[in-house]
């Protein structure tokens, strides 16, 4: 098991976003989380990475990467699991890119941090990882600057960002909303090949029924910070 | 609406001095114009016999002169205040109101005032105005409204689209008395909070223009024109300086608290 | 781009027309006559009357005010009641004064100011955060010129490290780089009182953009990323948040020339504010009027210039 979360309870400001929410992921699956919007889903998955905002909280629970118990773990220790270990897609590509900084400093910004590759090397990681994520012209958005590009180049830039350092785990949330038909498709059959290939575990929180019928071994139905587990079809 | 601690700290502050200010002439020891034996009392530290907190160069008795100081240094803030908030809300809600070209000449006013150091325009008016009580109030007033008039004109064009405002249109009523009975009881709340933050300001204008010596003329002692005096002995004789300041200082810190607490304790 | 700066800053000039329209109404407010004020006192009747038909003085105030606009655009100020110098020369030579005094100010505030606002934003809610902001309220609500008589008296004359005013030593015979030392030594007093008085402003607004920008999604995906907090706010909320601290600095531009006026006085630097000062006390009132329109005209400029600041910063309208 890649994440185990149990029993987790998470406050938001003076609500229970999450109420006891269980979930558990190994190496290559896809789990789906869905649920209607407020249901929690994003904060779950910024409860795992450690990143919620304000007022939020952990109240109860546990949740174990590789058996290690993330509540309650230093910054320290998170910081070095996340971009590496874990790592998270955001729902909106326009809002999760930095308006001021180029596409291909905020890709290769995990590899900088955890000093997995510099110059030369890093670049190549980088148009490797956005030729992947479905950018045709990568070398060319390099030096452009993300409100320049179009909804569906920020996405796939976002995704770029979160793979390039080949994590063990990644959050996606709502990975293809913004994209159009032949783009959705490309963007889970990588998360797909990266499954198979890497072993990558995809957390997906998504209302496309159909990509989560057809990638998902198993579904969280979230309903007011509660869960529902149930499989679905492959 | 939430108790919050800053307010009730701002506003007792503000109410001690306000009420040490009017109560002035009765609970001051000492005539505060008036110089006592200049070669002995002159520059007494605080805590000498007879002189709570000290006297000034021609042994005036500084706690009076504190006390009187007051009383002309926050009569001239609010009452400037007041003014400044009566003409925001004029123009706020006429432009909130109205829109249209109005609205933009409004805000292009607003604009123009809000670019001119108040200072200099202050200094103007002194020089060519005059220098009586009635005319710095005039031009606190004249120069301090451009934040309430935002604040009212967005209050006032949101609630121009609530409900009940169209409800009350529907009945009958004309856009005028909408406003008197509907809209302007809902922005008023942001006034008063424009009020308050800005009592601050028009405190710091009186009284560093009665620093440079051109607010209100002798006997009328403001704590600005006492930090002037004792400007030049501040090394020695802190206390003729300081104590005015700290006085400024705590007033000014008391009303922008307040006005903190206020704002956000407004309805949403 | 520089022809679009020069273009906003044409906006400056309605408003000087308009201050300087404001000021004629104000001395038409005079008590007494104010033809009076814009007659020197000490020249004869015969140059006075000539002074008259010039200013129109004798005719209806519409055509009186048309005259007054007209100089204003030909920036014809007449003389100062003092020395007969053209009022426009004397401004010209005190403005710049003014300007070094207050970009120097503004400098200090905002290295002062930036460095608070960050060091309150990476631990916010915590003592040291309280502690800064206590610091900045107290400082914004403390007078100017009690800060300036106090640095006067402990930094000037009680350790010496400073001059306690003017621009230059009396030895004036310094060679050329110990001439400009002495002036830098001369400008650090008002320009470091008038900073720190000020960067209490730019803490209050910085670390306003700053906790804002802080809870932006692009901010969290960088640490997504494993940016600590550290870079995540240097490197990413901090740049973001500029536009939004110059744009509200530009507003209180004019509060920064008014309390630029202030210091100027009490240090005796000869830019606008002693300028200003010095004429009213003198009643030189055709250098009052004109310094105030100046001083107006410099803070619309200021102004003018950080919106076009923050709008080159604003990720929205495009960084280069």
């Amino acid at each position: 098991m890649i994440l185990e979360v149990r029993d987790l309870r998470v406050r938001l400001g003076s609500t229970f976003v999450l109420d006891g929410v269980s979930l558990s992921i190994g190496a290559g699956e896809c789990v789906a989380v869905v649920g209607d919007s407020g249901s929690g889903k994003t904060t779950l998955a910024l409860a795992c990475m450690g990143l919620l905002p304000r007022g939020g909280r952990v109240v109860e629970g546990s949740i174990r990467f590789d058996g290690r118990e993330l509540v309650g773990a230093g910054e320290r220790e998170l910081d070095e699991l996340r971009g590496r270990s874990m790592a998270m897609l955001f729902q909106e590509p326009a809002a999760a890119l930095d308006p001021i900084q180029r596409v291909g400093a905020q890709v290769s910004e995990t590899l900088e941090v955890h000093g997995l590759a510099r110059g030369p090397e890093s670049r190549g990681r980088v148009v490797e990882a956005l030729r992947d994520a479905g950018v045709p012209n990568a070398e060319r958005i390099l030096g452009e600057v993300p409100h320049r590009l179009s909804g569906g180049l920020r996405q796939r830039v976002a995704l770029a960002s979160a793979i390039v350092a080949r994590p063990r785990l990644l959050f996606a949330d709502e990975p293809t909303t913004a994209l159009d038909p032949p783009l959705r498709s490309h963007v889970l059959g990588l998360l797909g090949r990266l499954r198979r290939e890497t072993g990558l575990a995809v957390v997906l929180i998504s209302h496309d029924r159909d990509a989560v019928a057809r990638h998902a071994q198993r579904v969280v139905a979230l309903r007011r910070g509660r869960a529902a587990e149930a499989a679905a079809t492959p | 609406m939430k108790i919050d601690a800053r307010g009730i700290v701002g506003f007792s502050i503000l109410g001690a001095f306000v009420a040490a200010g009017a109560l002035a002439p009765w609970i001051a020891p000492y005539d505060p114009t008036v110089p006592h034996d200049r070669v002995a009392d002159a520059l007494r530290p605080p805590g000498s016999p007879g002189f709570l907190f000290g006297t000034d160069l021609y042994a005036r008795d500084l706690l009076s002169r504190l006390l009187h100081g007051a009383r002309i240094s926050l009569a001239v803030a609010t009452a400037s205040v007041a003014l400044s908030a009566t003409i925001g809300v004029a123009v706020g809600a006429a432009a909130g109101e109205a829109g249209g070209a109005l609205d933009a000449v409004a805000m292009r006013i607003t604009d123009v005032f809000l670019s001119i150091p108040r200072l200099v325009l202050l200094l103007a008016a002194s020089a060519f105005v005059g220098r009586s009580p009635a005319v710095l109030v005039a031009f606190l007033g004249a120069t301090g409204w451009m934040g309430a008039a935002r604040l009212v004109r967005s209050e006032v064009r949101v609630l121009r689209e609530r409900e009940f405002v169209l409800a009350a249109r529907g009945l009958g009523l004309s856009r005028a008395q909408v406003l008197l009975r509907h809209v302007l009881p809902n922005a008023l709340p942001a006034a008063v909070v424009s009020a308050t933050l800005g009592l601050g300001g028009a405190l710091l204008s009186e009284a560093t223009l009665s620093f440079l010596g051109f607010g209100v003329a002798e006997p009328l002692a403001s704590w600005g024109a006492m930090i002037a005096d004792g400007a030049k002995m501040i090394g020695t004789a802190w206390w003729v300086a300081t104590l005015p300041a700290i006085a400024i200082a705590l007033c000014v810190t008391a009303a922008n608290l307040a006005g903190d607490a206020l704002r956000e304790g407004l309805p949403r | 781009m520089i022809a679009r700066i020069h273009l906003r800053l044409l906006a400056a000039i309605p408003i000087a027309l308009a201050v300087s329209a404001l000021v004629f109404f104000l001395v038409e407010a005079s008590p007494g006559d104010p033809s009076l004020l814009l007659l020197d006192p000490n020249a004869s009747p015969h140059a006075n009357d000539a002074q008259r038909a010039i200013l129109g003085l004798d005719r209806p105030v519409a055509e009186r005010f048309g005259i007054w606009m007209r100089n204003t655009l030909t920036l014809d100020f007449g003389r100062s009641f003092v020395d007969q110098v053209p009022v426009r020369d004397k401004i010209a030579a005190a403005l710049p004064s003014t300007l070094l005094l207050s970009s120097v100010s503004l400098a200090i505030a905002f290295g002062l100011g930036l460095a608070a606002a960050l060091a309150s934003a990476s631990r916010p809610r915590s003592a040291l955060d309280h502690v800064l902001s206590a610091i900045a309220l107290v400082l914004q609500s403390t007078p100017i010129f009690w800060l300036a008589w106090m640095a006067i008296a402990w930094l000037a004359v009680g350790w010496g490290w400073f001059p306690t005013g003017g621009t230059v030593s009396l030895t004036s015979t310094l060679e050329p780089g110990l001439h400009l030392l002495d002036r830098l030594h001369h400008l650090a007093l008002p320009a470091l009182v008038l900073g720190v008085a000020f960067a209490g402003e730019v803490s209050r607004f910085a670390r306003g953009a700053l906790v804002d920008t802080l809870e932006e999604d692009f901010v969290r995906a960088s640490r997504a990323r494993g940016a600590s907090r550290r870079r995540a706010l240097l490197r990413h909320a901090f740049p973001a948040s500029l536009h939004s601290t110059i744009s509200l600095l530009g507003l209180s531009i004019p509060y920064l020339v008014g309390g630029a006026v202030l210091v100027e006085e009490i240090f005796d630097w000869p830019g606008m504010g002693r300028l200003l000062v010095g004429a009213m006390v003198a009643k030189d009132y055709p250098v009052v009027a004109a310094g105030v329109v100046a001083l107006a005209t410099l803070a619309v400029v200021g102004n003018l210039l950080a919106d076009l600041l923050a709008a080159r910063l604003d990720p929205r309208v495009g960084v280069p």
